[in-house]
């Protein structure tokens, strides 16, 4: 492993059960995308801090397509390699608009919890 | 569930994966193909594990794992080929002989017959019992009485089961012909294809002569024809147009008719005196909805009571106990053979007990073999029911097996069943593997299913199991209970197997006397052959007496001829026909009795053709046809009933049922011995009358021959010169009187030579059970032995031991057994001839049979144990 590599390594932090479907579905918002396009977008657009196992994509792509919220099909990716691309359904739409309010209301509290002593009314 | 997903698909998913990570890692960090590739697969982490993982959840497990253990299942039983193939001889045997005698027993006593409605068909018969007269059938008087005036039977016809000559001259075949009122097929509820039925208009008098014939007689005359105009056949010597043809599926019982003519009624039938004609026709009935025999029987005898009242012979009537008895048509058709059919269908399953306990045993012996591999399965970590399953696929794919080909084999025992003449038993001819002998099948693989897979289970999930990896090396006292179960198996085979040899002995012995009692007559060098005489052509008595004394002089002139005769009827004909016959009042004597006897009209020397001896006086010769007066033989039977004070020659006696004038009586002139009318077997002394022929009307009649020539040669002569006195006419049923009493052994040979068949295949089941629990036991104690041997013991003590073992269990066995057989023995007495329920000598070889068996069995095995190497015996492990 190189010094970056190593690096990397140490600062990431692992994702929390149950956290990865939603990340999934989000990813696909801005429209179909593959399993290696979409881990790396969850990394990149967490600047890095979070930890996906590819590998542990895959049992989650395959229960978000059990439960149909979202669809496959095999397409052609930007170099031309093959792919099996993911999009949202309606009913994937709907739930993720649910998730994530559920999620933004579980963030407030938290923080409303977690406040540093001394602030606060 | 999600689509299935096929497994190449995922794969090269995760390929594209990688080698777009691989893409990505070469452009942002530089790196060559090949370690962007590397980096790139370390990245994603194991790919087997995530292919497992996708592979679990994207299908049923269990499904896979059931279609493993299939497969494994099917490698094991092909491989331990001894075993596989003992349990599947075993179930074939078994199986088909049950499935062959099931058959049997369910098309002549249980399947609904071709004929809609069936169930609820009657017939009635009249029976004098009194007058020794036990079915006489009905007569066209009693078919007027009921026509349409008893409430609970909605339809009623008579029919008259008689032969015809039909075809052209020189070629003609005597076929049976059925004479049936208007309505009969409606009684039976069946139309014809083509054309139409009776009318009533059919049976007039006048009428022009029309008949039905069923589908085969159609094609046989007309081949694919489809239109009936203008059909027409020629019978005794009359042409009479076909008017309908029959399903091919229908078929009046067992009758082989081909053509049904109208019945005729004359108004003068219904007369009283005709009441008690009988005719020898025969009444069946259809039961209206709601109504049951006993109502009917109600009717008939209410109906009985009030006509009787103005019958001039009613007192003789209500002494001889008149009655028109109702009783179902098909329970009747086949009382005869029903015993035997149940007898059979117990011999069967007993044979099957004895199999299933040999199969019991085998799968006891095999999983006890298995308790290591078992032992290791569980204890890395395979639960019961994973256990259960596998067992139970690897015994449901041997039972499965072993159904097909059981019912394969069942298939061929029926065709073997035709070959022994069971098609010549009532509804007999049309045995086959239907829906219902599947079910049976399918119930026989079930019970061989079940009986394999409880004791496999009971070992294998049993407390046993866990200490099955220490069991090999010694004699664990968790395996004595399973032992004791596999001697006990097998002394209950035994036991079942001395009951199958005895019944089967019994019923040997049975034949054996039948076989060797004397009939009353010489049945070798005897030819018989029946004629009919068609009406239209030999309306007057001269013509028919012309005919007959012209082939008897013509059969007298032939070679090697000692005897010939013409007679009403011959002993074992199947017509065992009495007729009324009433002796003249004398003092001192039971006279001015009416009873039935067996009454043959004769011409010629019928008493020296037969063979039959004459005891006082003298028998009646060709001359007394041909004189005015009238004279009769009268046998032992009726002398000694009739006349105890041994006067018999010079009385006189009347045919019908008073005495008549003295130009009407017969004189007797002598006493012959006494021969078996209806069968061989038959007990009761019924008594015959002999009357020279003057007065025989009717055209039926045999013609007797005694030869000294080969019986074959004088048949075909015969048949010659029948043709050459009339070319219309075929001389009928000609065959040897021995051929007869054969055939009229049927219903006891058959049964004989089937349960011979199963003790037999039961003797075999025994030895090898036998063979290997006693092997098994050397087996296990293989180390005992050695040490025994290895400190001098006795060989010859060692291999008595192991005897021992078969011994006790022929012992116990025999002992049961001989219950069984007394049993058996008991129910089946109706069926045997002559011969006690508990017959020594049958019994003493049945028990000597198999304890030849057995110890033949055990032999083997203990000369192994005697002749054990201990070295061998103490190192195998």
């Amino acid at each position: 492993m190189t010094t970056q590599d190593a690096r990397a390594a140490r600062d990431r932090i692992a994702l929390m059960q149950g956290t990865l479907e939603l990340l999934i579905l989000h990813a696909l918002i801005l429209g179909k995308q593959h399993g290696q396009g979409i881990a790396r977008d969850i990394e990149r657009s967490s600047d890095g801090v979070l930890l996906v196992d590819h590998g542990s994509l895959y049992p989650a792509l395959q229960r978000l397509e059990a439960k149909k919220w979202i669809a496959a099909e095999w397409g052609i990716s930007e170099n031309n390699r093959r792919a099996r691309f993911y999009a949202l359904t309606r009913t994937g739409k709907a739930e993720l608009r649910r998730e994530a309010g559920q999620w933004q209301r579980l963030v407030a509290a938290m923080g409303r919890v977690m406040r540093p002593a001394g602030s606060g009314s | 569930m999600a689509p299935q997903r096929h497994d190449d698909d995922f794969d090269s998913e995760i390929e594209s994966h990688i080698q777009l990570e691989a893409d990505r890692l070469a452009d942002e960090r530089g790196l060559d193909a090949e370690k962007a590739l590397a980096a790139a697969r370390r990245a994603f982490g194991n790919v087997t594990s995530h292919r497992e993982r996708f592979y679990e959840t994207a299908r049923w497990m269990w499904l896979d794992r059931v279609r493993r253990d299939i497969c494994h299942s099917t490698q094991r039983l092909l491989r331990e080929r001894r075993f596989t193939a003992t349990a599947l001889t075993t179930m074939t045997l078994c199986l088909g002989a049950a499935l062959a005698v099931f058959a049997a027993a369910d098309t002549i006593l249980w399947r609904p017959l071709p004929i809609p409605g069936a169930d609820r068909l009657v017939t009635i018969y009249n029976t004098y019992p009194g007058a020794g007269v036990l079915d006489d059938g009905a007569s066209a008087a009693n078919y007027l009485e009921r026509r349409g005036t008893l409430p609970p039977l909605s339809d009623v016809s008579l029919f008259h089961h008689t032969t015809a000559v039909v075809g052209e001259t020189g070629a003609t075949e005597r076929e049976d012909v059925t004479l049936v009122t208007p309505e009969f097929f409606d009684t039976l509820r069946v139309t014809p294809i083509r054309g139409r039925a009776f009318t009533a208009a059919d049976a007039a008098p006048n009428a022009e002569r029309v008949v039905i014939v069923t589908d085969a007689a159609w094609r046989t005359y007309f081949g694919d024809a489809q239109d009936l105009t203008n059909r027409y056949l020629r019978a005794n010597g009359a042409a009479v147009r076909v008017v309908g043809v029959l399903p091919a599926s229908f078929r009046f019982l067992s009758s082989r008719t081909s053509i049904y003519v109208p019945y005729g009624t004359r108004p003068e039938q219904g007369l009283p005196r005709e009441r008690h004609s009988g005719s020898n026709s025969a009444m069946i009935a259809r039961l209206a909805d709601g109504a049951s025999i006993e109502t009917a029987q109600a009717a008939i005898d209410a109906q009985n009571d009030v006509i009787e009242r103005d019958d001039p012979a009613s007192a003789l009537m209500a002494r001889v106990g008149f009655r028109s008895v109702v009783v179902p048509l098909r329970a009747r058709h086949v009382a005869d053979i029903r015993t035997v059919l149940l007898l059979l269908l117990c011999g069967a399953l007993g044979l099957v007990a004895v199999g299933a306990s040999n199969i019991v045993n085998l799968v006891l012996i095999r999983t006890t073999a298995r308790a290591r591999e078992t032992a290791v399965r569980r204890a890395i970590g395979a639960g019961r029911g994973v256990l259960a399953v596998s067992v139970s696929i690897e015994i449901a794919l041997l039972a499965l097996a072993g159904g097909a080909l059981g019912t394969a084999a069942g298939g061929l025992g029926i065709r073997a069943l035709s070959l022994i003449g069971i098609d010549r038993l009532p509804l007999g001819a049309e045995i086959l593997i239907d829906g219902r002998v599947m079910a049976a099948a399918a119930a026989g693989t079930l019970f061989f299913a079940i009986v394999m897979v409880v004791p496999a289970l009971w070992l294998t999930l049993g407390a046993g199991a866990v200490g099955g990896m220490t069991l090999q090396s010694r004699g664990a006292t968790s395996t004595r209970g399973a032992s004791r179960a596999r001697q006990t198996f097998v002394a209950a085979q035994i036991a079942a197997a001395f009951v199958l040899l005895s019944g089967s002995g019994l019923l040997g012995v049975s034949l054996f006397r039948a076989l060797h009692i004397r009939p009353g007559f010489r049945a070798d060098q005897t030819v018989t052959g029946q004629v009919t005489l068609p009406w239209q052509t030999y309306r007057r008595l001269a013509d028919r007496r012309g005919f007959i004394d012209r082939v008897l002089n013509d059969l007298a002139r032939l070679p090697g001829v000692s005897a010939v005769s013409m007679a009403s009827n011959i002993p074992l004909s199947g017509n065992d026909i009495k007729s009324a016959v009433t002796l003249d009042a004398a003092p001192g004597n039971a006279g001015g009795e009416l009873h039935g006897y067996y009454s043959y009209w004769v011409s010629g020397d019928f008493f020296g053709a037969m063979g039959v001896p004459v005891l006082t006086g003298r028998a009646l010769n060709a001359d007394d046809s041909l004189r005015p007066e009238r004279v009769a033989v009268v046998d032992e039977d009726l002398a000694h009933r009739e006349f105890p004070d041994g006067r018999v020659v010079g009385r006189r006696l009347f045919q019908g049922s008073k005495i008549g004038s003295d130009a009407d009586a017969f004189t007797v002139v002598g006493v012959v011995g006494a021969v078996k009318q209806a069968g061989l077997t038959d007990r009761s002394r019924q008594g015959a009358v002999y009357f020279s022929s003057q007065t025989y009307s009717d055209n039926t009649f045999f013609f007797v021959v005694r030869t000294s020539s080969r019986t074959d040669a004088v048949a075909a002569a015969m048949s010659r010169i029948v043709r050459a006195a009339d070319p219309e006419l075929p001389i009928t049923d000609l065959r040897s009187m021995t051929s007869r009493i054969d055939d009229s052994l049927l219903t006891r040979r058959s049964p004989a030579v089937i349960t011979a068949l199963f003790a037999l295949l039961a003797l075999v089941l025994v030895g090898i059970g036998t063979y290997g629990v006693v092997s098994y036991a050397v087996f296990q104690r293989r180390r005992e032995i050695g040490l025994r041997l290895a400190l001098g013991a006795d060989p010859g003590q060692i291999r008595r031991q192991f005897l021992a073992i078969g011994w006790r269990l022929l012992a116990g066995g025999t002992a049961v057994g001989l219950i069984g057989a007394w049993a058996s023995g008991r129910l089946i007495q109706t069926v045997l001839f002559d011969v006690p329920a508990l017959h020594v000598p049958t019994i003493v070889a049945a028990a000597a049979l198999i304890g030849v068996i057995t110890t033949c069995a055990c032999l083997l095995p203990s000369s192994r144990a005697a002749r054990l190497s201990p070295m061998t015996a103490l190192l195998d492990d």
